[in-house]
């Protein structure tokens, strides 16, 4: 019949074929998977080293944390390193943060009190960025130390500039916390 | 199926002379009535606009022009309380004309009755259409049905909204836009859906259970869009609106043509729609923009001797802007967002631009329908639809990725459906079909980006019977539908390395339904309408897997999950006292078994970015009731007031725990002062409207991130009227919109975590008809 063709001829316009084709696997080009601290004690000495690590990304196995103990009354020159380890070869997102610089800042906060953190960096207008820092140790003791790195923060809001998240916005792209223990 | 449409005019031609070279003796009578009430409507003045003449119809409603030489005429009827109805008339001989008037009031027509019904009517149909529809071309479909009682939204911000009925939403309610079901990416709280309420001639909810004739799952209740039917009109006429809203200096523009030639019928209908950034009362909304650009084509054409073919094309495109201080990284950037007076990232300018986040939405609608009467009273049809769903959401991202969207599915769905139905005046009407459904879901690999919805391929087998009769005082009908689902699912593991997970799925869904309709006066009907219906865990609720940004919040699907099973009950009152007071109540309840949802964990899961929350999708058994009351009252020809109340409560019967996101009660109030004539304006009315919500208070303090926002009061101001502007109506309404401009946060929209709703919003709206 005319009309069925007409109708069976129509249909096929949308019609997708229903196939079971893998799903591609996404490259998650833009995961961050890993933070490593360094933290080189400026009177010599070994490095210490405060690593997180999800090389799966979230979901999967569950990361891993790592940490080594600091000195007491000691300065170290902290450096970042943001890795994306689920790529082959591992992608380094520390240089897009540092072409970045104005749009991302690392912010620092310890529940030791004498634990202190200066920025040792800045982008282009200034501003501190966090990829360079000196952290300075008091007594011994132990307690956590917190590092959160912001992309599109306000580095002009009140207190942001000296290192203080509460007025800073913009959305958190890493939040880890180690351990410390200051001998 | 015969609908007796407000276009449909049934022409009884009465021969009474035969019609030779110029008669100047013909006459036009008509019977006038109202098309919800089926009442007379006396004092109706009909107009040959050619002739310039007119009458007023008798105490029956009758009017009778006489002394008419052959010729084609327009007759304009109006009346007041009603919109002005233009019918084309080809007089040859003596004619007889009835002529259905439309009530333009906004209550009144959802307080009523509709003219048209499903099957006998023990269902009731309430919807918005006419005047009030063209009244509301800024707002989004889901915003116009919550002016129907018991209707409510989920909303992301003032330009995403979804419909909520009686409670249920999403995966629960089916929108049938031209009877085909809406497909697309339906399960995300944060996806309107993707219609143009422009296309519709009338939008209407079905709240209990029925329909199921229908693809689709209804099991909260559906949502018909539905176009209409071309204008039997051989002239080409159309009409165009305006709206500009100063909230967003928005301009939506509108513009509708159609033409109905021998047996060829066409209407096409166009829609643009451009605006910035809303305010709230102290702050504006940054980034809460929306465009839209949608056009439908209806073409309606006899085939051969008794084919009829109905062909319709809709393409909805939009690009919404989602507020930039509502995209987070992790709970601690929601908890700071919570305590902040203005969101973050608010900027104190207006702007147009649109800027991740955002969504970009296209939806491609094909539908074709072929049918033909086999015998006296018997119709085959055949029905093909296709859609094409494309979706695109854009989140903040480092600077290499901006352009590229975080989430990216196609939906391309065909359907094909084959139906008779049995319509045999005063008899039993039978419909019976089968229906085929084939979809397949696709992650566009764009992203990079794991996705939240798998890719999945599928097909659904359905059959239906619906039988319904009428009879005197009395009717009644009966319904089942069988379903079959096959879905085919490829997951993603989250391990390394990543694999491809393979799960197949077959799902038998069961519904059936009874009710009856009995008039207990001529002006008072009772309808009882119980249905038994089962849904199936949508793929999101089995296989979904990962982050929920908006809530920071990991969602995982449940692979164990059952079909859950509703059982709803639905009694309603429709009276009418004197025709001055109009009463619609309906009450209902509703059993859930197995209902579906989404648990907190008593886990978290710790990322580079923090820890997370997780929900998991689980079941319990639930209990839905609630009353839907609407009341019109006119005091005097120029005075009327009408009132809306919902209540509804929801319980996890099995945890004796409030479910959550159960609309508050809310009460509306609307006084209307009309004026027929005054000096050049016609149809003059003056409109103070009102609304009341109360505070969500059955809730669980520890299901929610924040206190639940306080209940609010909002006040609300329209004056319209029409002008005759080169011999064709112009209407024109102006609208204020929280006008008091108060701040105030809303239960069921998830920007409450984050911004104020909409402030003091003044529209400025032009209708013009040719």
């Amino acid at each position: 019949m005319k009309i069925s063709i007409y109708f069976l001829l129509f249909s096929l316009l949308l019609f997708s074929a229903c196939s079971d084709d893998d799903p591609e696997i996404p490259q998650e080009e833009e995961l961050i998977t890993t933070l490593r601290y360094t933290l080189i004690p400026s009177q010599g000495g070994a490095p210490v080293v405060l690593s997180f690590s999800d090389p799966d990304g979230d979901g999967g196995n569950a990361p891993v944390i790592t940490t080594s103990p600091l000195q007491a009354n000691e300065t170290y020159i902290g450096s970042i390193v943001v890795l994306n380890e689920s790529l082959n070869p591992t992608e380094d997102i520390t240089i897009e943060i540092a072409e970045e610089a104005a749009d991302h800042q690392f912010f620092f906060s310890s529940s030791i009190t004498d634990l202190d953190i200066t920025y040792g960096d800045s982008d282009i207008d200034g501003n501190p960025l966090g990829l360079v820092t000196e952290l300075s140790t008091g007594g011994p003791g132990s307690g956590s130390l917190t590092i959160i790195l912001r992309h599109e923060p306000d580095k002009n809001g009140m207190g942001v500039s000296e290192g203080n998240i509460a007025n800073a916005g913009g959305e958190t792209d890493i939040e880890v916390t180690f351990n410390v223990q200051i001998e | 199926m015969f609908k007796l449409n407000k276009l449909c005019i049934i022409l009884f031609a009465l021969a009474t002379s035969y019609s030779w070279g110029q008669n100047c003796n013909l006459t036009i009578t008509g019977k006038v009535i109202d098309e919800h009430t089926g009442y007379v409507l006396p004092g109706t003045n009909v107009f040959i606009e050619e002739l310039n003449i007119g009458a007023a119809a008798d105490t029956s409603g009758i009017i009778t022009l006489e002394g008419l030489c052959a010729g084609n005429y327009h007759l304009r009827s109006s009346h007041i309380g009603c919109e002005t109805q233009r019918t084309y008339l080809e007089l040859t001989r003596d004619t007889f004309v009835y002529l259905f008037l439309h009530h333009h009031e906004a209550i009144l027509s959802e307080v009523v009755v509709s003219a048209e019904r499903v099957g006998s009517g023990t269902q009731v149909k309430q919807g918005i259409d006419g005047q009030q529809l063209v009244e509301s071309a800024n707002k989004d479909i889901s915003n116009i049905l919550s002016r129907v009682a018991g209707v409510t939204t989920l909303k992301n911000g003032g330009n995403i909204a979804k419909p909520v009925i009686h409670g249920l939403y999403g995966n629960r309610v089916a929108i049938l836009n031209n009877g085909i079901a809406q497909s697309g990416q339906q399960w995300g709280n944060d996806h309107a859906p993707e219609i143009d309420p422009m296309v519709a001639e009338r939008i209407s909810v079905i709240k209990g259970v029925g329909t199921l004739a229908y693809n689709g799952n209804s099991l909260g209740g559906i949502v018909i869009v539905e176009p209409g039917e071309i204008e039997n009109e051989p002239h080409l006429h159309g009409q165009f609106n305006y709206i500009f809203d100063s909230n967003g200096r928005g301009h939506t523009n509108n513009i509708q043509l159609s033409k109905h030639h021998n047996k060829f019928a066409w209407k096409l209908t166009g829609t643009l729609k451009y605006a910035g950034d809303r305010r709230a009362p102290n702050y504006f909304l940054t980034n809460t923009g929306t465009r839209e650009e949608n056009m439908a084509l209806q073409i309606e054409k006899a085939l051969g001797r008794d084919w009829e073919s109905k062909f319709y094309y809709s393409l909805f495109n939009t690009t919404i802007g989602v507020l930039r201080g509502s995209h987070i990284g992790n709970l601690t950037d929601l908890e700071e967002a919570l305590e902040r007076e203005e969101p973050f990232f608010t900027e104190d300018r207006f702007r147009y631009g649109i800027d991740a986040p955002k969504q970009k939405v296209q939806h491609h609608l094909l539908k074709m329908k072929f049918s033909k009467p086999i015998q006296n009273h018997l119709i085959w049809s055949l029905i093909y639809g296709g859609q094409w769903n494309d979706r695109k959401e854009f989140d903040v991202r480092r600077q290499n990725f901006t352009d590229r969207p975080a989430l990216s599915l196609r939906q391309i769905t065909n359907y094909f459906e084959t139906n008779l139905q049995i319509r045999k005046p005063n008899s039993i009407h039978y419909q019976t079909g089968v229906q085929i459904n084939i979809i397949d879901n696709k992650n566009i690999p764009e992203t990079n980006v794991f996705p939240l919805i798998p890719d999945y391929v599928g097909w659904d087998g359905a059959y239906f019977l619906t039988v319904d009769k009428k009879k005197n005082r009395f009717g009644y009908e009966v319904g089942a539908r069988y379903e079959f689902k096959h879905r085919r699912v490829a997951t993603l593991t989250r391990t390394s390395p990543v694999q491809v997970q393979r799960f197949r799925n077959n799902f038998h869904n069961y519904s059936i339904s009874g009710g009856m309709s009995y008039f207990l006066t001529n002006a008072v009907k009772t309808t009882l309408n119980t249905g038994l219906i089962s849904r199936n865990p949508a793929v999101n609720e089995l296989y979904s897997n990962g982050l929920h940004q908006g809530v920071s919040g990991i969602e995982l699907g449940n692979v164990s999950l059952n079909s859950e099973t509703s059982l709803k009950t639905t009694l309603g009152v429709e009276a009418e006292f004197g025709e001055k007071i109009f009463l619609n109540v309906l009450g209902y309840y509703s059993n859930i078994r197995d209902y579906i949802y989404l648990r907190p964990q008593n886990e978290v899961r710790l990322t580079i970015r923090g820890a997370f929350p997780i929900f998991s999708y689980d079941q319990t058994d639930a209990r839905i009731s609630g009353l839907d009351m609407m009341i019109f009252y006119e005091i005097s020809p120029t005075l009327n007031i009408s009132a809306k109340y919902a209540y509804i409560k929801g319980r996890d019967i099995e945890n004796d725990l409030p479910l959550i996101n159960i609309p508050a009660s809310s009460f509306e109030g609307t006084l209307g002062y009309e004026i027929a004539k005054l000096g050049q304006i016609k149809n003059i009315r003056w409109e103070v409207f009102s609304q009341i919500v109360t505070a969500q208070d059955e809730t669980l303090s520890s299901l929610d991130f924040t206190a639940v926002p306080e209940g609010y009061f909002l006040l609300g101001a329209k004056l319209s009227g029409s002008i005759v502007l080169f011999g064709n109506e112009l209407a024109i309404n102006i609208q204020a919109e929280n006008l008091l401009n108060n701040s105030y946060r809303d239960y069921l929209n998830r920007q409450r975590y984050f911004a104020d709703e909409l402030g003091r919003n003044i529209s400025l709206g032009l209708n013009y008809k040719f």
